[in-house]
């Protein structure tokens, strides 16, 4: 029987990034993909013959610069690229370009006001200090705090000192980032609309919040991340792998079989194989059984708990608790092929921010209607829309002269109030997102060779994400931090012995890519003993 | 959206209107300037595309008539092309966004005319702000740390601001123009802050930069060379004091200010008569020496009159990441420019405590002795670090490096043994030498010319 | 010179309820006070007028809801002629199919509830308990008396939740960890079933607030009104209307000697040397104190009456910045008999209704405020303050006491042309309930969050002087600088809603107020 020290179910970056990590502490490690590719929401496929892209995901690169250093994902052939931030277009014919040079960025800002351009210092260091005392919070495993335990009461104790240290102007600071509503947020800061709905769209898109909704305004510091940090004070740039995320996931699978690790696509588990209520290994559809030390899920709380594991072998009372983990989708993705490159009237020719994405984005109001649209369970009349034409820079991903066009359509409800999503009404949604985009890009619709609509039930089905949620479980502040996925399991760990989440539903979820899967590796290590050396191998 | 013309062609009307436009319909605003002494072409250019849109909001504009930011242009003064033409070594660098020459002959002609005679350099890329307003005032009482009961019209202040929790914003120089108008002239933008605190007042502050070219003259010749020029009276002119000058039909406004620790004049005007007086002045200076210089040339001297630079030696609390870099006006060693008996201003309660608690940081010039540039890394004292050097500049006058430094406290308890590191390199070989350092009290040149009265003159080389 | 008799100890900027609380308490501790009041009646928002001719009834708030036991002590206000018409009033949430649900936990209430639902009947005095005890945990923090603005008091009082909190256990510590960022509407679906008492007890936490059942914060305002009825002891109708209430803080004010003067506007809180020394009114008298309270919204106080310069930019621009959202409309009808409301026993008409049949009916009408327009069944709190307070009316007659959730302050086309339909909505909504309302309908009148805002200065007419959000609380209401009651000018001091806690009738910040300004004011006489 073929056995192991560590199993990882499913092979998306988190899965991917905990057997790399294990691999690299010099655990035995074996990561199975129910699918022909790995990478699931970041796998890529061709939509023509010749035409490479992201199936699922828009198709930026999101994985940390420090597990791509650690994980030596360089060396297996990964090649990331930087590029400007995009462009957001307004209903109106008004355009926002950001630009990762601080002077072309302030000129670019001061287009709009010349307030704007100078606030910006402002609120980039609120974001960035915001982002550093998040960075500082999520370097630090998660403990429970109602696990009554000496060590985790100090530690909570020791967080009352720290924010009882802190100026009271810090710790207003710190609420309002993350408590306001993102427009109220935004009014304190600038004052043109069109910067502040090229923030909103940039910081919501993906989200499960509108712009008046409270706690939103938290989303704009992911923006600031060190990746993306732009020179001398510039706006965020965009991060896109050459090969698309498909080639992320093939750089980590190189990383995982070079340290030792094991990669098997095509093999769909089935069932967590327990043993004194323990988990002791893997069945799998063909009937194989693997045993291992320690199981790692990649699948989201509901999937793996729903369909991994008989009802019956579960705590009392947990099964009702993973069911009120909030999974909602909000996305839904269209694939395009074109002919040739698009052009945006609006634009000014050769716009370099152009490679970054174009986003049509709406003014607040509006995109707080198409946020209540999701809330009732309806397509979104004005839609949130966002593109990445990644075969503008990574030339391989499309016959020369043609390209690939990823878009996404935020706030895209799984369910439909009046009915099922039929390939109608899919037609409908590409149509709308399309002529959205055409508005400002005359002859789009002319060049579109091929064209694919994805909406959260698609990507569940595909991808295995329930309700299509890309995050996991909804980044709500209820289900974050030592909530994640739910108070009590913060640590990875689960009630299963053995048994441990390295999904997005796990901490720190859709706050860092890969995040959750680093973390349960480094516990999963110490759960298996290994050598103080070994454990040197992971990031602290 | 369209107009990539060529602006500089004037047979049509130009672009922008430079006179000024009629007072917009919000009098609050506007009044009681219109009849100052001056016909300033200040920049209503944007006010009035403002007021337009928004009611006279100054900084909500569109303007869709610019480039896109990333078109291949260089940004240039209004004097580019005249300071360019004088530039020998095409030796260029940056000046807030702006492309303005390093050094125009040499290093060295430049510094010996700055000290011997006069140097004439374009300072067009300061930021330039007009306050104005019923209100200016009593605002301006509350947005700087200093006392303005000396600040009649005509006069000069340098002035630090600060927000609530006494940490710098900036640093600027305040003109007083009339009753109620101001000009600040700061090193970096801060327009953001500047607007945010107008709640509450009856003020109009708009961001005149790109309407006022400024030039300065320095040096002990400099007087004579004004007055050569045409500036009748201008040995009259107290330091830190203006007057209007005309000079061959250009209304000039002439400050005896600037940051060369010497005799010295800066000159503001229209962008348009701004090339006909840097001719006129170097040509009327020839006779005595005058030459042109560049940016390393004001560095050299500020550095050596002890003026700290905004975004340099200093973050504003604005831009600073670090909650920890940040620094009150006493740490920066403007002590002298805040007030804390007189009205209240933004941040004086904090300054209150912040003067009796100690300094977590000291701004300070050292001095190196070592005869030759060196390049710095660390400051210490026998043990650790205690300090970073922000600029650092050899001084030809003083035969030795000078560097201006972020200190901790406890590297100028005295007694304590200072040194840099600093790295010597000569082609593949690299040295790191320690050079012993002191701290220099206030600025390490100062020039008695600059407070005479009236203004040495006449005096042919 | 100033006259003698206009020099006193303290003044008082504003006869609200905050404003004469705190005069009260500084009178009652010997000083010689000055309460100022610009309208002619006191008590702002809270007053009882009438509705038309002979019929009377709490012009805007109308129920009592918040004030500590404490201060009705206190001020020994049962003396000076506060009569309650009801003491905790029951709570009713009108069910379409005539089973009414009591919000209590008594058996006979909870038997009605169980015919919606057994497993709710089972879960809902566990609820209770368990808000209760939450409410116990954070009542303190909500709106005791704030830390002193040092790392150690702070730190002692956060400790000391920590480990209270790590008392509860850790089944109810998790369910509150999970629980308080996120909202009311999550937290009861995951516990109830019928829509019914999950839409009553959702109006119930959020009545008054801007926020939709669905957003994160609500769950923690739940718990602070929970905690602000433990204090009062529910929510009480007052004899007279709220005006009643008015009149016996006055009464009781004017018993510790505090000179109140109406129809005395304050034009300038007069300030030399950073230091407050009197006020002058728009009759262009001066007063002189060296303590002047303001009870005003912090934005009038700082930068009207005193004025931006003498406080710092940054003060200026976050008080500036507070928010005021108007959420609530007044609608109070005038009628020549009781309606009868079906399924309804004859005792019940003292109650206060609730109308809110679902959490998702809620939040429908949440999203039409949000987008400036109003439900067709809109969220309301009914009460029949006539039932119980028989002198409010003629013989026969009766009043009905109508607050309206999720009105926004303006709707598109100007209120003009939306005034009627919204009365109209208001009385079908209601005639779900009680068929005959319409034809007992004598007289109404409708106030508007804009008619809030003109008749009481309250901006946006919201009636908190800023929203309770999480970000405008505690230490930073209204901005951190100015949180506890002091301001940087000496002698000014902060006693309205917009310092802490906050709205919501319950007088705490008048009362804390007067207490800052005794310790750091020293003695009077």
């Amino acid at each position: 029987m073929e056995r192991h020290e560590a199993i990882v179910i499913g092979g998306g970056l988190n899965g991917l990034t905990a057997a790399a990590y294990l691999a690299r502490a010099g655990v035995d490690v074996l990561l199975v993909e129910r699918n022909e590719v790995l990478g699931s929401a970041a796998a890529g496929y061709e939509i023509e013959p010749g035409f490479h892209m992201s199936r699922f995901a828009l198709g930026t690169m999101t994985l940390p610069a420090r597990t791509v250093f650690d994980l030596e994902l360089r060396k297996f052939g990964l090649n990331v690229v930087q590029l400007d931030g995009g462009v957001s277009l307004m209903p109106d014919g008004r355009y926002h370009a950001s630009y990762r040079d601080g002077l072309m960025y302030r000129r670019e800002l001061a287009r709009h006001s010349a307030k704007d351009a100078d606030a910006w210092t402002r609120f980039r260091r609120d974001m960035l200090r915001a982002n550093l005392s998040l960075a500082r919070a999520l370097s630090e495993p998660m403990k429970n705090p109602s696990r009554r335990s000496f060590s985790a009461l100090r530690n909570l104790l020791g967080s009352a000192d720290r924010l009882a240290a802190m100026p009271s102007d810090d710790m207003q600071d710190v609420l309002k980032i993350w408590t306001q509503p993102c427009a109220d947020f935004l009014d304190s800061y600038f004052i043109s609309d069109v910067l502040k709905a090229h923030l909103a769209a940039k910081a919501l898109g993906g989200t499960t919040l509108g712009p008046y909704a409270p706690t939103s305004a938290r989303f704009l510091m992911n923006m600031f991340k060190a990746e993306s940090e732009g020179a001398n004070g510039g706006a965020p740039a965009t991060v896109l792998a050459i090969g698309g995320s498909q080639a992320v996931a093939n750089a980590l699978a190189a990383s995982i079989e070079a340290n030792g690790g094991h990669v098997r696509t095509e093999a769909e588990v089935t069932d967590v194989i327990l043993r004194d209520g323990k988990a002791r290994g893997v069945a799998l559809a063909n009937g194989e059984e693997i045993h291992a030390k320690a199981v790692l899920s990649d699948l989201d709380l509901k999937r793996t708990f729903l369909a991994l594991f008989p009802w019956k072998d579960l705590p009392k009372g947990f099964v009702e608790r993973v069911g009120c983990f909030r999974m909602r989708g909000v996305t839904a993705k269209i694939n395009i092929a074109l002919d040739a490159l698009p052009q945006f009237s609006a634009l000014p020719d050769d716009c370099p921010a152009l490679a970054g994405g174009v986003r049509a984005v709406l003014p607040m109001a509006d995109l707080d209607q198409a946020f209540d649209d999701w809330r009732n369970n309806m397509p979104p009349r004005e839609p949130l829309v966002e593109t990445l034409i990644p075969s503008m820079v990574d030339r391989t991903l499309a016959p020369h002269g043609k390209h690939v066009m990823s878009v996404a359509v935020h706030y895209v409800p799984e369910t439909l109030h009046d009915g099922a999503w039929t390939q109608a009404r899919k037609d409908d949604l590409a149509d709308l997102a399309v002529s959205t985009l055409a508005a400002h890009s005359v002859g789009l619709k002319d060049r579109i060779i091929a064209l694919e609509v994805l909406v959260p039930p698609d990507i569940e089905n595909e991808v295995g994400l329930t309700a299509g949620d890309f995050e996991q479980g909804e980044m709500a502040l209820d289900q974050m931090f030592f909530n994640r996925p739910m108070p009590g399991l913060a640590g990875y760990e689960t009630p299963i012995d053995n048994f441990y989440l390295c999904s997005g539903s796990a901490h720190p979820g859709a706050l860092e890519t890969g995040g959750a899967g680093a973390g349960a590796a480094r516990r999963v290590v110490s759960a298996l003993g290994k050598s103080a050396a070994a454990k040197r191998g992971l990031t602290p | 959206m369209n107009d990539d013309t060529d602006t500089t062609i004037s047979d049509g009307p130009p672009p922008f209107d430079n006179e000024p436009k009629a007072a917009p319909s919000d009098d609050t605003m506007i009044a009681a300037i219109d009849d100052g002494p001056t016909p300033e072409p200040v920049g209503h250019v944007d006010l009035a595309a403002i007021d337009a849109v928004t009611q006279a909001d100054p900084a909500l504009f569109e303007n869709e008539n610019t480039k896109p930011p990333f078109s291949r242009q260089v940004m240039t003064t209004p004097l580019h092309f005249y300071v360019a033409s004088e530039s020998l070594t095409n030796l260029w660098c940056h000046w807030n966004g702006y492309t303005v020459a390093q050094c125009l002959t040499s290093i060295e002609d430049e510094y010996a005319a700055l000290r011997q005679s006069a140097a004439l350099s374009d300072i067009s890329p300061l930021v330039k702000y007009r306050i104005s307003g019923p209100d200016a005032l009593p605002w301006l009482r509350r947005f700087v740390t200093g006392n303005l009961e000396t600040l009649l019209v005509d006069a000069i202040i340098p002035v630090v601001f600060c927000e609530d929790r006494g940490f710098v914003v900036g640093d600027g120089m305040l003109f007083r123009l009339g009753d109620n108008e101001f000009r600040l002239i700061t090193e970096e933008t801060y327009l953001a802050w500047l607007l945010d605190s107008t709640i509450g007042y009856q003020v109009h502050i708009e961001d005149v930069s790109t309407t006022l070219a400024a030039m300065s003259l320095q040096g002990p010749l400099s007087c004579t060379i004004l007055a050569e020029a045409g500036l009748s009276g201008i040995e009259n002119l107290r330091p830190y004091s203006a007057h209007w000058f005309d000079v061959a039909g250009m209304p000039v406004y002439v400050s005896r200010s600037g940051s060369s620790g010497d005799l010295g004049y800066e000159l503001w005007l229209d962008p348009d008569d701004a090339p006909s007086l840097w001719l006129r002045l170097l040509a009327k200076g020839k006779p005595f020496g005058v030459k042109p210089g560049g940016f390393t040339l004001r560095e050299i001297a500020r550095v050596e009159a002890g003026i700290p630079r905004a975004g340099v030696d200093y973050l504003g609390v604005f831009s600073a990441i670090d909650p920890q870099s940040v620094l009150t006006p006493y740490e920066l060693g403007f002590s002298a420019l805040v007030d804390l008996e007189g009205a209240h201003f933004t941040g004086r309660d904090a300054l209150r405590a912040a003067k009796a608690g100690a300094p977590r940081h000291i701004l300070a010039t050292l001095a190196v002795d070592w005869y030759q540039p060196l390049r710095f890394t660390a400051i210490r004292d026998a043990s650790s670090i205690v300090g970073v050097v922000t600029s650092s500049v050899f001084s030809p006058m003083l035969g030795i490096n000078l560097a201006m430094a972020t200190l901790n406290p406890s590297a100028i308890v005295s007694g304590t043994d200072l040194h840099v590191e600093a790295e010597m390199r000569a082609e593949l070989s690299l040295q790191i030498v320690k050079v012993p350092a002191r701290i220099i009290a206030g600025s390490a040149l100062l020039l008695p010319a600059r407070h005479l009265v009236p203004a040495p003159l006449g005096m042919r080389p | 010179m100033t006259q003698p008799d206009h020099i006193y100890d303290v003044i008082v900027v504003g006869a609200g309820h905050n404003g004469l609380i705190a005069a009260a308490y500084l009178g009652k501790a010997g000083r010689r006070v000055l309460l100022l009041e610009a309208s002619t009646h006191l008590g702002g928002a809270l007053t009882t007028a009438e509705v038309s001719p002979d019929y009377r009834a709490s012009t805007a708030a109308h129920l009592l809801e918040a004030l500590p036991r404490r201060i009705e002590k206190d001020l020994k206000l049962a003396r000076h002629g506060l009569r309650y018409a009801v003491r905790r009033v029951q709570t009713i949430a009108l069910d379409h199919d005539l089973n009414h649900i009591m919000l209590s936990t008594r058996r006979a209430d909870i038997d009605i509830l169980r015919r919606h639902s057994a497993a709710d009947a089972e879960a809902y005095a566990a609820y209770a308990a368990r808000m209760k005890a939450y409410a116990a945990l954070l009542g303190p923090m909500l709106h005791g008396q704030l830390p002193s603005d040092d790392a150690q008091s702070v730190a002692r009082r956060l400790r000391r939740l920590v480990w209270r909190g790590e008392r509860m256990g850790p089944e109810r510590l998790e369910a509150l960890m999970r629980q308080l960022p996120g909202s009311i509407g999550d937290w009861l679906d995951n516990t109830f079933e019928t829509p019914l008492l999950k839409g009553a007890l959702a109006l119930d936490a959020m009545l008054g607030n801007a926020v939709g059942p669905y957003e994160a914060g609500t769950a923690l305002t739940s718990i602070g009104r929970q905690s602000l009825r433990g204090l009062s002891g529910g929510p009480h109708m007052v004899e007279g209307g709220l005006g009643g209430f008015i009149d016996a803080l006055a009464a009781a004010a004017a018993s510790f000697g505090v000179v109140i003067k109406a129809a005395t506007g304050v034009k300038k809180i007069l300030v030399d040397h950073g230091k407050v020394y009197g006020v002058t009114t728009h009759h262009d008298e001066t007063y002189e104190a060296p303590i002047i309270l303001s009870s005003a919204h912090p934005r009038e106080t700082i930068l009207n009456l005193v004025g931006a310069k003498h406080f710092d930019a940054g003060l200026v621009k976050q008080v500036n910045d507070i928010v005021d959202t108007g959420v609530t409309a007044k609608l109070n009808l005038s009628l020549d008999g009781l309606p009868t409301i079906q399924g309804l026993a004859p005792h019940g008409y003292n109650a206060r209704f609730l109308i809110a049949p679902s959490l998702a009916g809620l939040d429908d009408a949440f999203t039409a405020f949000k987008h400036g327009n109003f439900a067709s069944d809109i969220p309301m709190e009914v009460t029949i303050p006539s039932v119980a307070d028989a002198p409010l009316v003629p013989h026969g007659q009766h009043v009905m006491s109508i607050v309206m959730q999720y009105v926004p302050y303006s709707a598109e086309g100007g209120w003009e042309q939306h005034r009627d339909r919204l009365v109209d909505r208001a009385i079908e909504t209601f005639s779900q309930y009680a068929p005959d309302l319409r034809t007992r309908i004598v007289a109404g009148e409708l106030m508007l969050p804009p008619d809030i805002e003109r008749k009481f200065g309250l901006a946006n007419g919201g009636w908190y002087h800023g929203d309770m959000r999480m970000d405008q609380m505690f230490a930073f209401r209204p901005t951190p600088a100015l949180a506890r009651y002091a301001t940087p000018v000496e002698g000014l001091y902060l006693c309205g809603a917009g310092s802490h806690p906050g709205g919501g009738i319950c007088g705490l910040p008048g009362e804390y107020a007067a207490h800052a300004a005794l310790i750091r004011g020293g003695r009077g006489r």
